[in-house]
């Protein structure tokens, strides 16, 4: 599992694509191949199964008829006279010796199978007939003791013996002849079957399929076969009636066999592998000729596709490591409508929109760094300097001089709302306070020619509100509007809930812009640009920062009559511990 | 379940596929070999000489049928014989160790050779596990036969021998059946006069059977069945009895065709009533006979003794058949059914068949043959069965027509039976 997990995805895909197509193909190829394989071989065998079934009958008929005939014979006094004659009268002896030969001959000659018949009494001499020359020829080559000996363990049942002591075997049927009278043994009746006719209808049902036939006696010796060549009979199975294997293990031919109950035989025939399965392992070829390019090509589409869909997925991830090195911002270039396209486009999308996001944040984090710098540079020393104004407060009402007194204690209140302590938010009845601290300062500058009104509704004197929000547009009223006039200057502030809102306006009656100019202000409030920072910039940026883009400040002008400038904020209640950039 | 769960089990289907296809794809070599069929049907061999002529031979066919139809898988082939060959083929075939796996044979010598070669089942054990089979037949029977500790024979039929009459005949020709030997004669003497044949005889084995009834009458039940005296002669009954054929030959009182006859042609003589007499045995029995024929014991000695004996309905199973399993199995079911009592019923309708149960009725015929054993002052087995089998069907049978013609005396041809 962690293997496959290692690998790439395009390895994968040609995994994928193997265990899908080839293994799949390759697995089918060879169960339909072996399958047909054993099919004609099984087909192959059970028709030589039919076949060795034919021959067995042919065998057994073949030997039910030379069986029949010994007992033709056995059921024929004129044996049993000649074996119980005494021969005391030479004339009775001759005439019954007689009558038997002319029952052989008779036997003999109407049996194609039947070479000779031998009938030998207890005292060795022989009464026979033999189809090559009617003289008593096989007597020579008869091999009396063996067969004597196997046909006394039959106990008068006919038994088969095949003797093999000149080149070719001599195939005889033999029982001994008991009295029907006494049940004693009086002679031996030998058969000498001819199997030549038998042997030719093997060599006709051997085949280029069925290579060889043969017959093998009890003994396991090759009676004869189509071929002329020997059989090793030890790989017949003795307990089996029929069965198949293969010859040895190189498994050129199958051997089929059946065995023969009586007489105890066995017929087989060799079956050529090569010759039964030629035509299989030719379409075997020409499949392997036609599996192999297809599966090529097919790697090849699949490599190819897959390549091609590796290859977009591959931007996509080059696109992500290049935006996790801190790229702002990847577009990645992918030609295709699919999931990865799709993947690719989001991909994209998310790339901007993580610019922009990270701009905003810039540019948020640069804002405030520099209200904290202005903060900052307010604080300088704010605590020597607060002490150094109590000191000066001190003196001033010990020297008697209030005015001094009461501006440096206004002043004292304006640093100590500037160092603003830990809270970044203020309620708007501190602001106020801080507003009028400062306007007092400045009405001893101006010396009476600044008044101050404001309209608060009292109850949103306890809303909190971002610290010095106010104060840098009541000092723009007084720097660019009232200082500009000799008239007595007049600022009021209002403030008042209006549709879950907070509308606080800032009016002056100073110089006032024209429309041109108020335009100008607008603009250079609402630039990012940065670089020429203005108090009414400043707020208004914070105001945007703090409650979003929906709020700010809205500045309105008349020349020489007023400057407005209005603050609408949401009315939200925030918590005494919450801290804000603002 | 999780990825890895579902990817394990498909990479196991595949497995188990991928082996079951190599498994399925290994090189085995089958073949079908479906025309070995034929060898559940087990073939048993079954001779008797209930063939033929043979009033039983139907009814033998009709057992067979019934016995293969109740156990299929048991194929009977019938290979009975009627007269002589049956007795000749039977041991031909077991002198070439071919015998028959179940067959009939009444008792006598030829039975005795056969059980002394160990060619016939002791079927002792099998009677005594099935004692329901051996209660079937009548105990007496069994002694009858007295083969000493064994038992042999499953005796299912007892025969007797007597002398068969036209009654009709007699009273036309107002002759008296005979009661004695004198009186036989004069029977002959007028059935001579009205041109009938006075006794239908040939000389055939089955022919010598008024020669074997005169033989019992003459020499007693000791005198039949211990035949040959200590000097090595043979008793006087088996001489007496052949001078007296000859007597009565002398007096033309068989067939003028006797000697060539065969035994169809001799028992059709008396059947259609151009013979008042013949010497048969219960076998004789048939829808041919009526109530104008009657039953005697042939009329000669003082006492009534009557040719009794179990006929060929003894069977056996051959010692051959009885060491192979399968046919041993197979012969002793056919032998049961052979001799049980539904194979009784189906006999009993021949008149010729008399069961070996202790009571026993039926036809006209068969009650005159019962009433025959019952009323005889001994029963006799047949002489034949005393004398060298081979003595008697090749010399005495084949001389009896010299000896009926005065060329061989009876001594003569019992001389012979030193060569035996």
């Amino acid at each position: 599992m962690q293997f496959y997990q290692r690998l790439n995805i395009k390895n994968k895909l040609l995994m994928m694509f193997i265990l899908q197509m080839v293994l799949p193909v390759f697995i089918l190829g060879i169960f339909l191949l072996r399958n047909v394989e054993n099919n004609m071989k099984s087909q192959a065998l059970t028709l030589s199964q039919d076949m060795l079934k034919v021959l067995e009958l042919r065998i057994v008929d073949f030997a039910d008829d030379i069986k029949s005939v010994s007992q033709d014979l056995l059921y024929d006094l004129e044996i049993y006279a000649v074996l119980n004659d005494d021969q005391d009268d030479k004339f009775t002896y001759y005439h019954n010796v007689n009558n038997l030969k002319n029952v052989l001959r008779t036997l003999t000659l109407s049996n194609d199978s039947i070479q000779a018949i031998s009938i030998i009494d207890q005292a060795h001499n022989n009464y026979t007939y033999d189809i090559t020359s009617g003289r008593l020829n096989i007597i020579n080559s008869l091999p009396y003791d063996t067969l004597l000996s196997v046909a006394r363990e039959a106990e008068g049942r006919p038994v088969w013996y095949v003797d093999y002591n000149d080149d070719k075997g001599d195939i005889y049927l033999t029982r001994v002849i008991n009295d029907i009278d006494t049940f004693n043994e009086v002679g031996l009746l030998v058969i000498q079957v001819n199997m030549e006719p038998m042997k030719q209808d093997y060599k006709d049902l051997s085949s280029e399929l069925f290579e060889e036939v043969f017959l093998i006696e009890s003994e396991g010796r090759t009676v004869f076969s189509s071929a002329d060549s020997e059989f090793d009979a030890s790989l017949l199975k003795e307990d089996e009636t029929s069965g198949v294997f293969y010859e040895d293990d190189s498994k050129e031919r199958m051997i089929s066999f059946r065995r023969i109950e009586n007489p105890n035989w066995v017929v087989v025939t060799a079956i050529s592998k090569e010759a039964l399965l030629e035509e299989v392992n030719r379409f075997t070829r020409y499949s392997f000729f036609i599996f192999v390019p297809l599966v090529l090509l097919l790697s090849l589409f699949t490599i190819f596709e897959g390549m091609h869909m590796v290859e977009s997925l591959n931007k996509i991830v080059h696109g992500m490591q290049e935006v996790s090195k801190g790229k702002k911002h990847v577009n990645i270039e992918v030609e295709r409508k699919d999931e990865i396209g799709f993947l690719a486009d989001s991909f994209n999308d998310m790339s901007t929109e993580i610019e922009n996001l990270v701009e905003n944040v810039y540019t948020e984090q640069l804002t405030r760094k520099e209200v904290e710098i202005k903060a900052l540079q307010a604080q300088i020393n704010p605590h020597f300097l607060y002490n150094t104004l109590e000191t000066i407060n001190w003196h001033a009402q010990l020297k008697g001089a209030p005015e001094i007194s009461h501006m440096v204690t206004a002043l004292s209140s304006i640093m100590e709302a500037s160092i603003g302590r830990d809270n970044k938010l203020i309620t708007f009845r501190d602001e106020m306070k801080y507003i009028e601290n400062y306007i007092s300062i400045l009405k001893y500058r101006y010396e009476g020619r600044l008044e101050f009104n404001k309209t608060i509704d009292p109850s949103i004197m306890g809303i909190k509100i971002p610290r010095l929000i106010l104060q840098p547009i009541v000092e723009n009223s007084i720097n660019h509007g009232i200082g500009q006039r000799a008239t007595i200057g007049e600022i009021n502030i209002t403030a008042e809930r209006k549709n879950d809102h907070i509308v606080i306006e800032v009016c002056d009656n100073g110089k006032g812009m024209t429309s041109e100019e108020l335009d100008l202000l607008m603009k250079k409030i609402n630039s990012n640009d940065g670089n020429e920072s203005i108090g009414l910039e400043n707020v208004n940026k914070r105001l945007k920062l703090f409650y979003g883009e929906g709020y700010g400040i809205r500045v309105m002008s008349e020349l020489n009559v007023f400057t407005k400038v209005i603050i609408i904020i949401p009315e939200k209640k925030l918590n005494e511990g919450d801290i804000y950039y603002v | 379940m999780k990825r890895k769960n579902i990817l394990s089990l498909i990479l196991l289907g595949l497995l188990v596929i991928t082996i079951a296809v190599f498994l399925n794809s290994l090189d085995t070599l089958e073949y079908e070999n479906t025309s070995d069929n034929e060898s559940d049907i087990i073939e048993i061999r079954f001779s008797s000489s209930w063939a033929g002529v043979d009033s039983k031979t139907d009814f033998l066919e009709t057992l067979i049928q019934e016995f293969e139809k109740e156990y299929p898988h048991i194929k009977v082939l019938n290979e009975s014989m009627y007269g002589e060959d049956f007795l000749f083929t039977l041991k031909a075939d077991f002198a070439s160790g071919n015998g028959p796996d179940v067959f009939g044979l009444w008792p006598g010598s030829d039975l005795k050779l056969l059980i002394e070669n160990d060619m016939i089942a002791d079927l002792a054990p099998v009677l005594i596990d099935d004692l329901n089979w051996y209660q079937n037949f009548d105990p007496k029977v069994f002694e009858f036969l007295d083969q000493g500790n064994g038992i042999y024979s499953i005796p299912f039929e007892v025969i007797y021998e007597g002398l068969y009459i036209n009654k009709d005949l007699f009273e036309l020709y107002h002759v008296k059946i005979p009661e004695n030997y004198d009186e036989l004669l004069e029977a002959i003497e007028t059935f001579n006069k009205h041109k009938i044949i006075p006794i239908a005889y040939n000389s055939t084995p089955e022919g010598s059977f008024i020669y074997q009834n005169m033989i019992v009458q003459l020499a007693g039940k000791y005198g039949t069945e211990h035949p040959i005296k200590r000097d090595g002669t043979i008793k006087e009954g088996y001489l007496e009895a052949m001078y007296k054929m000859r007597e009565m030959y002398q007096m033309n009182a068989f067939p003028e065709d006797a000697f060539t006859l065969d035994d169809a042609s001799r028992n059709a003589l008396f059947v259609y009533k151009k013979a008042a007499m013949i010497v048969q045995g219960s076998w004789f029995n048939s829808s041919l006979l009526d109530e104008t024929v009657g039953l005697i014991p042939f009329p000669i000695g003082k006492k009534s003794s009557v040719i009794y004996g179990v006929g060929n309905g003894n069977f056996h199973i051959s010692q051959q058949t009885y060491k192979d399993p399968k046919k041993k199995e197979a012969s002793l079911l056919f032998l049961k059914y052979l001799t049980s009592d539904k194979s009784r019923a189906i006999f009993n309708v021949s008149p010729s068949f008399i069961g070996t149960s202790a009571d026993e009725s039926g036809s006209y015929l068969k009650n005159l043959g019962i009433k025959l054993i019952q009323e005889a002052d001994e029963l006799v087995g047949p002489p034949d069965h005393y004398i060298n089998r081979n003595f008697w069907e090749s010399v005495l049978i084949k001389e009896f027509p010299n000896m009926l013609e005065g060329q061989i005396s009876p001594e003569e041809i019992f001389e012979m039976l030193d060569d035996y």
